[in-house]
């Protein structure tokens, strides 16, 4: 059933009728939800909205000011640095996803391997970062990197000795020279969203491999592949389409990521690990400026979208063909 | 003719026996509520129920919610018109609720009689724009909380602090875990001569020396091996309780779990003078209000004062002293009894009351930056002070919507 | 032989990896559990002490017996509750993703691409965005301070996953099949549902795992909306233990571990749903 482009669009949806009802539940909850926020937040972005507004929703009418500030890092915010911010933001979702990605599907795969014991119990316990409240996690892996007391430093000392104690949390300078700027604090926040990360895309990529018969490995193994060739020529391509949506999807969200970076290092020390949406809140919470808020909430929004676009393309995700 | 004049007179007398009588009162339900736990609540329970022997007519429900959670929650009811009658909260509330119209002005249910038992400056805090917005429960300011088997004197100073903790330090139990957070630091701010507002509530941060006085201050404290300086409360709060620290600033709510974990080894002082100035430690005093939600109608606003009225008076307030180790907002409750709550009131003598107007929530992060760029030597204390001053009056026209 | 011990020699390489992980998973829950023995409430441990001093059960009893501090609702109530809201919540998700994915795998429909891009870009909505219509709708439809109005909200934020997951997988089923059963006389609707569900079952548990995860753990739509404490979830009173200063961190550790312990074993039973590929496995060679 191909469609040929020169059939008009309306027979086209007439055709597929059927789809349309299909989608129609999910997509009347949806959009209930989510477009009138949506249309409200487009509407704030233009105005000069704050506190008294809340009972008096008439406030004036700004234009692009709101967006100038932002963008000439005018926002009465300390430390308020979108350029860098955005950057850093950037960097911080591609290096959680792809540590996420790897070890999860590296997981998933040894086990998978075909009569291994204990595989049950195994990913079970696998699983437990994500079942445990990531607020209290969050907080224990704080207390693992502080300075004088944590598990961490403490760890590192008795083998490398007293000078091994790195401030995690409260050195702004960057440990890596090459990329200035990153500090100790990004790299306790990357460690500890990496743990409360990989067992949900261990999880997705155990039921992606489901998807991969036995005896196509078998063949491959009569044909002479060897482990690496199995792994990289059969698993990566056969659950590419399965994971896709998980990674794009864990793109969104790890962008997103307010709590291990707002409880971990509290987007500091002095800003140097804030991501957009903990600047956002800040501005909220407590400065009360919910125009301004908005109109960073529209460009948080249309930069994912951008991302989103781009990865898609790339990716090809919402094609139906392998 | 006859039976109706018996009727006519059976209702005359009937009508007379009952005339002196007080007409029954109209059955009132009141919503209340906090983020009271532990001791606070088994009091506000016990209120609860003896209120009810005296007013059987009135139902009270309360619910208790998360404190962070507390404010919006209101927030988001309140502005739809609906809501509890009673919330409990900190004053610094008043200025957004009462910005957003979300409580009621309680200046016509109080005389001048009935106010004449309660601390001023209680008072005076909740008063927004001449207008009393809610009534006191209690009040609140940080002070010394020492060890008392750790320090064997107390200092009279900053300079004497310094000497007293290097002289107690030894091994890794340091002699103070000094908390950096602005709310905590703020009283040697205030002793070094920094004004925060001016009398239009504009900023005033860096006008004279007392910011920068006090940052080097902070920042001598943290080059000494003996001091921990760090803006973290649950550090400072768990070595104390593990008796790693042998002083620690914090207030009376934190008392509870330190005698639960130390006994009566706990002692409350006043902070030591800034010896630069000589000005005593000047802390935020705050107070914990009951506000009446601006949405009931007159009614309920009378049931919910007289509520109030009773929570506030000599014996609950006696309660919440004795059970809760709330510092109490009436001047009648005898509180010579416990040291501890006697320490905390000597330091509110020289405390500040914190401003509740909008502009105050321009002033923790800018300052609290202030600090910490200075503790990391990414600033010079002048500079810091200065970047504070134009971030904190750039969100003050900002909230303005200049 | 040979192929026997080089198989067993994997194996041990792979159980080593494993058990590495396992125990970096498993490190930091270590203090967790550490921290709601402890008789005092400490949140930073100044020492590597595991079993601290006088260690005792005591908060686990607290927990149990009086969960919500402000009423007696029993913790098998809210314990209830949880799981009502959690399990709705994932079922809701994954029929009301199911179609949608089903159409966006099958159907070249104008408006697919946007359509499929769009249920993405609802998730980049922050949470707090979404508060205010949510309370508006659900007021609206009466269900607001009730659990069945947590389960309409908290789905309509598992759906955008649900509906990529699930078409995701589909992909990966062969259109043949389901040509092979509209030739012989079925319809699209009972292909999707005696083909294409059947063996997309892996796929299906992992959403209901992750709508069930969502139901159980959030807190903040629940506060808001939820004023009878009868009806309160356990991920409510967990976030109701703190205080504005005072945290009481030993209940507070002792209640987070008792919260995820179920989550655990759903995982563990859901596992024999998500490990039946072998059907498939079969049509595909």
């Amino acid at each position: 059933m191909t469609d040929k482009s020169d059939v008009k669009l309306w027979e086209q949806i007439r055709r597929h009728k059927l789809a349309y009802y299909y989608i129609l539940p999910s997509a009347i909850v949806m959009a209930l939800i989510t477009a009138f926020p949506i249309l409200y937040q487009v509407w704030m972005a233009f105005t000069n909205f704050n506190i008294s507004n809340l009972r008096n929703p008439h406030p004036q009418f700004v234009g692009l000011a709101n967006f100038i500030k932002i963008f000439t890092n005018q926002v009465p915010l300390e430390n308020f640095n979108f350029w860098r911010t955005f950057a850093f933001n950037v960097v911080w979702t591609f290096a959680n996803v792809f540590l996420h990605v790897a070890i999860g599907i590296s997981l998933a795969v040894a086990l998978n391997a075909p009569r291994l014991a204990l595989k049950k119990v195994y990913r079970t316990l696998l699983v437990i970062p994500w079942a445990v409240p990531s607020y209290i996690s969050a907080l224990i892996w704080k207390n693992m990197f502080d300075v004088d007391f944590g598990a961490v430093n403490q760890i590192l000392s008795s083998i490398l000795g007293h000078a091994a104690k790195i401030p995690w949390l409260t050195n702004p300078n960057a440990p890596i020279k090459i990329l200035p700027f990153l500090s100790y604090a990004f790299y306790a926040d990357l460690i500890t969203n990496v743990w409360l990360g990989f067992p949900f895309m261990m999880v997705v990529a155990t039921g992606a491999l489901q998807s991969i018969p036995q005896e196509i490995y078998e063949a491959a193994e009569i044909d002479g592949v060897n482990e690496r060739g199995k792994f990289f020529k059969i698993t990566l391509p056969l659950i590419r389409s399965a994971m896709l949506p998980a990674i794009m999807l864990g793109i969104v969200w790890t962008f997103n990521q307010f709590n291990v970076i707002y409880l971990v290092s509290g987007g500091g020390p002095l800003g140097t690990t804030e991501i957009l949406v903990t600047q956002a809140y800040k501005i909220v919470n407590p400065g009360g400026l919910y125009g301004i808020a908005s109109a960073f909430g529209l460009i948080v929004f249309f930069i994912l979208l951008g991302i989103t676009l781009i990865t898609n393309r790339v990716t090809r995700a919402t094609e139906s063909e392998i | 003719m006859k039976k109706v004049l018996v009727a006519v007179l059976m209702v005359a007398m009937v009508a007379t026996l009952f005339a002196g009588c007080k007409p029954k009162a109209q059955p009132v339900t009141l919503t209340i509520w906090h983020s009271w736990s532990g001791s606070e609540l088994d009091v506000l329970n016990e209120a609860i129920a003896e209120y009810n022997k005296q007013h059987p007519e009135v139902t009270i429900n309360q619910l208790q919610v998360p404190f962070d959670q507390l404010k919006n929650k209101y927030q988001t009811e309140a502005a739809a018109g609906g809501g509890p009658d009673i919330l409990v909260g900190p004053a610094d509330w008043i200025g957004d609720f009462t910005k957003a119209n979300l409580i009621a002005p309680l200046d016509s249910y109080f005389d001048s009689t009935f106010l004449a038992d309660y601390v001023k400056g209680a008072l005076d805090q909740v008063k927004y724009k001449g207008k009393m917005m809610a009534f006191p429960e209690s009040t609140e300011c940080v002070a010394l909380i020492y060890n008392k088997s750790l320090v064997p004197n107390l200092p009279k100073d900053t300079n004497e602090l310094i000497t007293l903790v290097d002289s107690i330090s030894k091994g890794d139990t340091y002699g103070m875990v000094y908390n950096s957070g602005f709310y905590f630091t703020a009283g040697y701010f205030f002793a070094a001569g920094m004004k925060l507002f001016d009398d239009n509530y504009n900023a005033v941060v860096n006008q004279g020396n007392g910011g920068v006085l006090a940052l080097t201050f902070l920042k001598k404290l943290a080059s000494d091996p003996h001091f921990i300086v760090a803006n973290d409360y649950g550090k400072a709060d768990s070595m104390f309780k593990e008796g790693k620290a042998a002083m620690i600033i914090n207030g009376p709510w934190a008392v509870g779990d330190y005698t639960k974990a130390l006994g009566d080894k706990v002692g409350v002082a006043p902070m030591p003078a800034f010896a630069d100035t000589g000005n005593p430690f000047a802390p935020f005093v705050n107070t914990k209000d009951f506000f009446v939600n601006a949405n009931i109608n007159d009614t309920q606003k009378k049931a919910a004062v007289d509520f109030i009225k009773f929570m506030v008076s000599k014996d609950i307030e006696q309660k919440f002293f004795e059970k809760a180790k709330h510092i109490p907002s009436n001047t009648k409750v005898d509180t010579s009894s416990d040291p501890i709550i006697t320490g905390f009131l000597e330091q509110m003598k020289t405390g500040v009351p914190m401003p509740i107007a909008p502009e105050m929530g321009a002033v923790w992060d800018p300052m609290q930056t202030a600090i910490d760029s200075v503790l990391a030597g990414k600033a010079t204390p002048q500079d810091a002070i200065n970047t504070a001053q134009k971030t904190i009056q750039d969100k003050i026209n900002a909230m303005r919507g200049q | 032989m040979k192929r026997q011990t080089i198989e067993r020699l994997k194996h041990i390489y792979l159980h080593a990896y494993i058990i590495f992980w396992i125990l970096i998973a498993i490190f930091p829950v270590i203090w967790i559990v550490s921290m709601s023995l402890n008789p005092v409430n400490v949140l930073r441990p100044t020492t590597l002490q595991i079993i601290p001093k006088n260690a005792t059960l005591e908060a686990y009893k607290k927990v149990l017996t009086r969960p919500y501090e402000a009423y007696p609702v029993p913790f098998v109530k809210l314990l209830f509750n949880s799981l009502f809201v959690a399990g709705g919540t994932a079922l809701l998700s994954v029929a009301l993703a199911s179609t949608a994915a089903y159409a966006f795998s099958r159907f070249r429909f104008p408006g697919r691409e946007i359509g499929l891009l769009g249920f993405i870009v609802t998730q980049m909505l922050p949470a707090t965005a979404t508060l205010a219509p949510l309370f508006v709708i659900l007021t609206l439809l009466h269900i607001r301070n009730t659990l069945y109005g947590l389960i309409v909200a908290y789905a309509s934020g598992s759906v955008p996953f649900a509906i990529w997951n699930l078409k995701g997988y589909f992909d990966t089923v062969p259109k043949e099949l389901e040509e092979a059963a509209l030739v012989d006389g079925c319809d699209r609707h009972q292909a999707f549902t005696k083909i294409i569900l059947p063996l997309s079952i892996p796929a299906i548990a992992v959403t209901f795992l992750f709508g069930f995860m969502n139901g159980w753990m959030e807190w903040m739509l629940a506060w808001t909306f939820l004023t009878k404490p009868t009806n309160f979830t356990l991920a409510m009173t967990l976030y109701n233990m703190q205080g504005q200063w005072n945290t009481p961190w030993s209940q507070f550790a002792a209640f987070s571990i008792i919260i995820s312990l179920p989550v655990m074993v759903v995982w563990f039973l859901l596992q024999k749903y998500i490990i039946s590929g072998l059907t498939l496995g079969a049509v595909k060679g």
